[in-house]
């Protein structure tokens, strides 16, 4: 019980130290915060602490700030998140952007860096000020005002400094950077290009959804596998100290358990966490973008259910759906929803 | 005098009550008929102010007004209409009612956190089949849709 409770503590410590929560601190028009499964209308002065998400309507945006006097704009139809990950540098707090437009100018930080992150990529900063353009084909855009910034998706890395973007489509490595110089760039127009594009085709657009669905799958299970590894480690440890225990004591079984099992929990949480991320994520790109897809197809085939190009779109839907089922939900509990 | 007083007051009354919003209410017949009859007028703004959100589409859950905007827009975009608000069926939600829209656990669990129990499916017939309408609680003259599914096979 003892060792129960040090390992719980030093959490809990590490969630006061490094979590970054804002607080809203201007709203223009309806803006709803989803936090804990709740869904409620929000104002100034409201307080956003990890995995809860702002959502604001075609008329309105938010403004929100940190502790470190970062402030972070959430523009119209936007779907903002505060999430957590745990990295080889400790707990890190994600600043996710599932569809629409958010800005960060972001202070001097305490604790770990934030990364900003959308379904496509994530992006380590150092002193910026930045705007991620999280499209409805799952597409992200991102603009750097100052600073820097790392855009990493599929394994590639590209470094971003002042006046300098980059697109990042779905399933796929950063593309070529370019120069915001002269350019004016407009997130309504590129939003509408990639969601055009992807409902030209939708059977295909939906299969590289599905593959995008796929990558938080994968991440999940080389987490689930790193989990089983450890467990296998910890129970053959924990049968050693019940033999230490027998033969040499209680005293000597703790010194055992402190030495060789203890560090081995302590790493069972950093993993759950990041379960969790990779399955939060994959439900925020589920409901907002494949399931604005659904609803296109929905509608536009209502009158002619019996269309080919429906039925193929189901049939790809109903699968993606069925591995959802299998790979994301037994990770999820009915607060997500 | 002390009449009109009355009278003013009991018609204050009387708007305020109409004007309410509940989730809780048990949409009438009356209420039902209603809300067809506002579905095929192609009022958008109107059914999307009456959409319960988040709300079911099929087993997709909308989380956000500009999509369940974008659908009853789309819809009426493409011409779809009910038949006629004479013939439709109200049945009240039961456990068994989620399965209609799916069955996984996200739709179960919207039916357990969304869904209040004086809800009722109303089934009625529209191009290609037949469809089925969450409704529950009211606003004004109407009930709030909470999920739409079909057509049935």
């Amino acid at each position: 019980m003892k060792h129960i409770l040090i390992i719980s503590f030093l959490t809990i410590i590490s969630v006061a130290v490094f979590a970054q929560d804002a607080d809203l601190v201007f709203v223009d028009g309806w803006v709803d915060i989803k936090s804990a499964g709740d869904t409620f209308e929000a104002f100034p002065g409201d307080s956003l602490k990890a995995g809860d998400s702002v959502i604001t309507g075609e008329d309105s945006y938010a403004e929100l700030e940190q502790k470190d006097l970062s402030s972070i704009t959430v523009k119209p139809d936007s779907i903002f998140t505060i999430r957590e990950i745990e990295t080889d540098r400790g707990k890190e707090t994600v600043l996710a952007t599932t569809v629409g437009s958010v800005s960060f100018k972001f202070g001097k930080l305490f604790g770990t860096e934030p990364r900003v992150a959308t379904p496509s990529m994530v992006a380590g900063i150092r002193g910026t000020e930045l705007t991620v353009y999280a499209g409805e084909d799952g597409s992200t855009l991102i603009t750097v005002n100052s600073g820097l910034v790392s855009v990493e998706s599929e394994g590639s890395t590209v470094d971003l400094a002042k006046d300098e973007g980059v697109e990042v489509r779905p399933g796929e490595a950063p593309g070529e950077k370019f120069s915001l110089l002269g350019r004016e760039m407009d997130f309504a127009s590129w939003n509408k290009e990639k969601y055009e594009s992807l409902i030209a085709d939708p059977i295909e657009g939906l299969d590289r959804l599905g593959n995008q669905l796929d990558g938080f799958v994968g991440k999940i299970d080389e987490l689930e596998l790193f989990r089983a590894k450890n467990k296998e480690k910890k129970d053959i440890l924990l049968e050693e100290m019940e033999k230490i225990k027998e033969s040499s004591g209680q005293e000597k079984a703790n010194v055992f358990f402190k030495e060789n099992i203890e560090a081995l929990a302590l790493l069972e949480a950093p993993s759950y966490l990041n379960i969790r991320y990779h399955t939060l994520s994959a439900l925020s790109f589920r409901r907002y973008i494949l399931g604005k897809l659904y609803l296109e197809m929905k509608s536009k085939y209502i009158m002619d259910v019996q269309n080919h190009e429906y039925l193929d779109f189901l049939s790809s839907y109903n699968r993606i759906m069925n591995n959802f089922e299998i790979d994301i939900v037994p990770y999820m509990n009915p607060r997500d929803l | 005098m002390r009449k009109i007083t009355i009278a003013l007051v009991s018609m204050m009354i009387l708007i305020a009550l109409s004007s309410c919003t509940t989730m809780k209410a048990v949409p009438n017949d009356r209420a039902v008929k209603r809300f067809i009859n506002l579905y095929n007028t192609g009022d958008t703004e109107k059914m999307t102010v009456m959409t319960s959100i988040p709300m079911l589409i099929d087993g997709e859950i909308v989380a956000r007004t500009s999509d369940a905007n974008f659908f009853w827009t789309r819809l009426a975009e493409a011409g779809f209409k009910f038949d006629g608000s004479e013939y439709y069926t109200i049945e009240p939600v039961t456990d068994k009612s989620s399965l209609i829209f799916g069955d996984t656990m996200e739709v179960a669990t919207f039916f357990d956190k969304y869904v209040p129990s004086t809800a009722v499916l109303v089934r009625l017939s529209g191009p290609g089949g037949d469809f089925i309408l969450l409704l529950s609680g009211r606003k004004g003259r109407y009930p709030f849709i909470f999920g739409f599914t079909g057509p049935l096979s």
